[in-house]
């Protein structure tokens, strides 16, 4: 698929990374000539420098012919009429990043659609449905339902009791089988494993699991599901006010803000919230405010040293849930070995979005969801594909991928070496990024 | 998969080597075909060197196929050079242990090297003398070092469709700046492997259409597509004696010569792309230029006999000089100094970069020529702000300062290997017009290495040197200098 990314901010460089190494024709237009230089030498794509919103520029780079047109430039109005210079052109569909949550309600966004702006992006209220499901689920790091619910992916991280820690995948499947280990994130390095792995005390772990052994998951992982009623979060910038709106019927929350404008306007929001004007970085304040008794606290301001800072010292205080908002990418892997227990990047999570529609629209692969370095995909089992010819055991698959489920007659089953694979079955599959379209040739 | 390392990762330049040894392997089985349909005796030779490639190749790359590499910046530089090297190495197995040509080590690896950089500087004296299977392989790397033996791999290797290969492409491919047709590497590679087909084939057809027969229009179109320049026979061009076969490969070494990412776009109905190109408008009008000189000083010396001899003749050898192919078509040795010059020029700047040609290039030639023009009004206005811009695009001060440093380079190397090569006795002249069309891989020749001798009379150091210098020149020096510094290899 031909995709056009306007914008060479860290969410289109990301974005562009992450669709090449799917290998999808991917063009990028910016204007930071060293980091497209840059991009150009090491992957597989076309940089162009170019104004976004100038026509001569689009069509020489090629955005005439895109199939979908990804605008990321860093003011909405720009993405918006990117987009509409590029449908305009003849790109098949537009995908816009917006800065305000008013965008994508029905009256204004019909009015888009219809003026060739198909998707509306809105980071920071993907952002808060992220942290809002977080919160839901807290025992587990990262929670994807598939199938309505019918399996569920589960990203666990494991601490030195947890009585997963330490044993050999193995040994694991000897028990009853209520999951199944799709892939573990230790430090920067993401592995598939195979039954010669062993789990260690730190890893993130990614488990496949069906709705009966769900309720009996937490105790397994050596993890408790905590009541979470009270929620403070450092920072008061637009982020933390379309946090406010999603949250503050659930959730009692505390917004800590040093800037007295931006206390106003999340006052204005008219939410139940206690709002502190006060500088977060304050040990005083936060004391004064019962950090100590407050069930998450989320460093949402808009430096990335500041919410490391403050998680360590939420910690501290014992509070249970920490949540932070970590814009620079290199700094995740870093920010996850500190014991934080989610880490909230708005450029990754949009950028994981668009990656996920981008994937969506390949016929076979009904959905796709990303994991940093993997990517988890369902994918309709064809008739006389490769994979049904054998028992799964004896399929000989890369090393690269693992079959964590499959979904058969509407209900999740988990698939060991003796499952045999049927035509019609939707087994989802745990990869390393930039495999995905070789493994697809298997089922097709 | 992000480790931060900078080591150089020893594996993942064995594993891609070993892959390259197997496509080798298949490489030297085709001149067994071709031994096979002349019933000549030689075809075991072909498959002993095939054997020899197939079997470190498998031992390479078994051990490391379940596991992925990721090659970068250090590594890309390792494995092209290397890679050249190798194929050189065990391509000039035949050479040595054929009967018809029965080749020294050192010569038969400036003959192997001299084709896969397509240079045609040729130690065989006596080619009519050698195996249809010799002559068949020696077009044969010719016709794929034209384009690039990495390029070749990257169009047919899909692992290294990635970053990768896009790290191995930048230090194989010929320019100031890479272009690329497709965002997928692979893809370009193909586009660029299909142009590269179509027009060989197309010449071989014109070639054959005339007084050429299939095999030697095989190997001749090989041979001029990817401006190489080793003949067939030991008269090169003047065996057919042709106006139509001198006028069919001038067309086609000028198509060599020129990016082949221009005639991409012109396949594609984007005339106006090629001729709007800068680069392409200097190497007409230098080839124009170099013409006019050349029937100026043949007017002055009564030399000029009807059409042929003032046009097509001429013209084959300018275009044979500029685009590095080295066939001759007329005895340039005995037509006096201005003809030498002009030829030395045209040899040193060499044709379009992205093409299979070899020298400095038109690009960096006309970078050169504005910063020239530019610093000179400078001197008077020290102010003004003068961009140094080939096709359009501004050049910032690094790549300026590269392209500069290139050249000193190139101009280093030239000397260096001609005072080398004059210490053993060799005529100074001589000894720097072969150096210049060893570094600039053209493959003329002049006094010991010109009509009537060869490359093989030259000392043996010279011939090791020389080889070195095909190499360098092919890759654009950088990619093969930058493996001398201590820092590559330290971290």
């Amino acid at each position: 698929m031909r995709i056009f990314i306007s914008g060479d901010g860290e969410s289109g460089t990301h974005l562009a990374k992450l669709l090449s190494a799917e290998n999808q024709d991917v063009i990028i237009m910016g204007n930071d000539e060293a980091r497209l230089g840059n991009l150009d030498a090491r992957y597989n794509m076309i940089t162009a420098e170019g104004n976004p919103l100038s026509v001569t520029d689009l069509r020489r780079a090629g955005a005439d012919s895109a199939d979908l047109f990804v605008a990321v430039n860093r003011r909405a109005p720009v993405n918006i009429t990117a987009c509409q210079l590029a449908k305009m052109l003849g790109a098949l569909s537009t995908v816009a990043r917006v800065d305000a949550g008013e965008f994508l309600k029905p009256p204004t966004s019909d009015f888009f659609n219809s003026t060739g702006v198909d998707t509306l992006l809105f980071p920071e209220l993907l952002a808060a449905y992220e942290v809002r499901m977080a919160l839901k689920v807290n025992w587990a790091k990262s929670w994807f339902e598939l199938h309505e619910g019918q399996l569920t992916v589960l990203g666990v991280k494991l601490d030195a009791c947890s009585p997963l820690a330490g044993i050999q995948l193995k040994d694991l499947v000897q028990a009853k089988r209520i999951f199944h280990v799709a892939a573990i994130k230790r430090g920067r390095q993401t592995i598939i494993p195979r039954g010669s792995d062993y789990l260690l005390a730190g890893d993130i772990v990614y488990l496949v699991t069906t709705p009966e052994g769900l309720p009996g998951m937490p105790a397994r992982c050596g993890r408790t599901q905590a009541k979470v009623k009270r929620v403070m979060i450092a920072g008061g910038d637009k982020f933390t006010r379309v946090l406010v709106r999603e949250l503050s019927h659930d959730y009692s929350i505390t917004v800590v803000e040093p800037d007295r404008t931006l206390c106003r306007r999340i006052a204005e929001l008219g939410c139940d919230v206690n709002i502190v004007n006060a500088d977060y970085r304050n040990i005083e304040v936060l004391r004064d405010e019962n950090l100590d008794s407050m069930d998450a606290f989320l460093a949402f301001s808009g430096s990335t040293e500041t919410n490391i800072v403050s998680s360590m010292v939420a910690r501290e205080f014992g509070v249970r849930i920490i949540m932070a908002d970590i814009e620079d990418i290199q700094y995740i892997a870093e920010a996850e070995s500190l014991n934080i227990d989610k880490v909230i990047n708005k450029k990754l999570i949009t950028s994981s979005h668009i990656l996920r529609h981008v994937l969506g629209r390949d016929v076979s692969t009904t959905q796709v969801l990303s994991l940093e370095d993997a990517e988890v995909a369902e994918i309709v089992v064809a008739e006389g594909a490769r994979v049904t010819l054998k028992h799964v055991k004896d399929l000989k698959l890369s090393r690269s991928m693992t079959i964590a489920g499959l979904i058969r007659g509407g209900s999740g089953v988990l698939v060991d070496g003796n499952t045999l694979i049927r035509p019609g079955d939707h087994v989802v599959v745990v990869c390393l990024n930039g495999h995905l379209h070789a493994i697809e040739r298997l089922f097709g | 998969m992000n480790k931060i390392t900078s080591t150089i990762k020893y594996s993942a330049v064995l594993h891609v080597t070993g892959w390259l040894l197997l496509l080798e392997c298949v490489m030297l089985l085709i001149p067994i075909a071709v031994c096979l349909v002349y019933g000549e005796a030689d075809w075991n030779v072909f498959a002993i060197a095939s054997g020899s490639c197939l079997a470190p190749g498998l031992a390479l790359v078994l051990p490391y196929r379940h596991r992925s590499f990721s090659v970068t910046r250090r590594e890309s530089y390792l494995l092209t050079g290397l890679c050249w090297v190798l194929f050189s190495a065990f391509g000039m197995l035949p050479l040595i242990l054929s009967p018809t040509t029965q080749l020294g080590v050192a010569d038969a690896f400036f003959e192997t090297m001299s084709g896969f950089t397509t240079t045609g500087a040729t130690v065989i004296s006596d080619v009519d003398a050698c195996s249809h299977g010799i002559l068949f392989w020696r077009a044969e790397i010719q016709w794929l070092g034209g384009l690039g033996i990495i390029l070749f791999t990257l169009s047919l290797l899909p692992m290294l469709n990635r970053s990768d290969g896009i790290w191995m492409f930048n230090t194989e491919v010929t320019g100031i700046t890479h272009d690329k047709i497709h965002p997928r590497i692979g893809q370009t590679a193909k586009t660029l492997w299909q142009i590269y087909i179509t027009l060989t084939l197309a010449c071989v057809l014109l070639l054959w259409a005339g007084p050429v027969d299939f095999f030697d229009s095989l190997c001749m179109a090989m041979s001029s597509l990817s401006t190489g320049g080793f003949s067939t026979h030991n008269a090169g061009l003047m065996y057919w004696d042709s106006w139509y076969v001198n006028t069919v490969l001038t067309i086609f070494m000028f198509l060599g010569g020129v990016n082949f990412i221009l005639i991409y776009y012109s396949v594609c109905g984007m005339w106006h792309r090629l001729l709007r190109n800068d680069v392409f408008r200097a190497y007409c009008m230098l080839l124009l230029g170099a013409y006019i000189l050349t029937l100026v000083s043949m007017l002055a010396r009564g030399e000029v006999s009807g059409v042929r001899n003032a046009l097509v003749d001429p013209l084959c050898q300018l275009v044979s000089a500029f685009t590095s192919t080295g066939v001759s078509s007329m005895p340039y040795e005995q037509m006096g100094p201005a003809i030498l010059i002009v030829l030395v020029v045209l040899m040193a700047v060499g044709a379009c970069a992205g093409s299979t040609t070899g020298g400095l290039k038109v690009d960096r030639f006309m970078a050169i020529i504005k910063n020239m023009r530019n610093e000179t009004v400078r001197v008077l206005y020290p102010n003004r702000m003068r961009p140094v811009s080939v096709n359009g695009v501004i050049l910032s001060d690094p790549q300026v300062g590269k392209i500069l440093a290139f050249t000193t380079y190139y101009i280093l190397l030239w000397a260096l290997v001609t005072f080398v090569t004059c210490l053993y006795g060799v005529p100074a002249v001589d000894s720097f017009f072969s150096t210049l069309s060893c570094i600039a891989n053209n493959g003329l020749g002049y006094g010991v290495t010109g009509a009537g001798g060869s490359f093989g009379q030259l000392p043996v150091i010279s011939k090791w040197l020389m080889s070195f210098l095909m190499m360098a020149g092919r890759l654009e020096l950088f990619t093969v200098i930058a493996l001398f510094m201590p820092q590559f290899w330290r971290h």
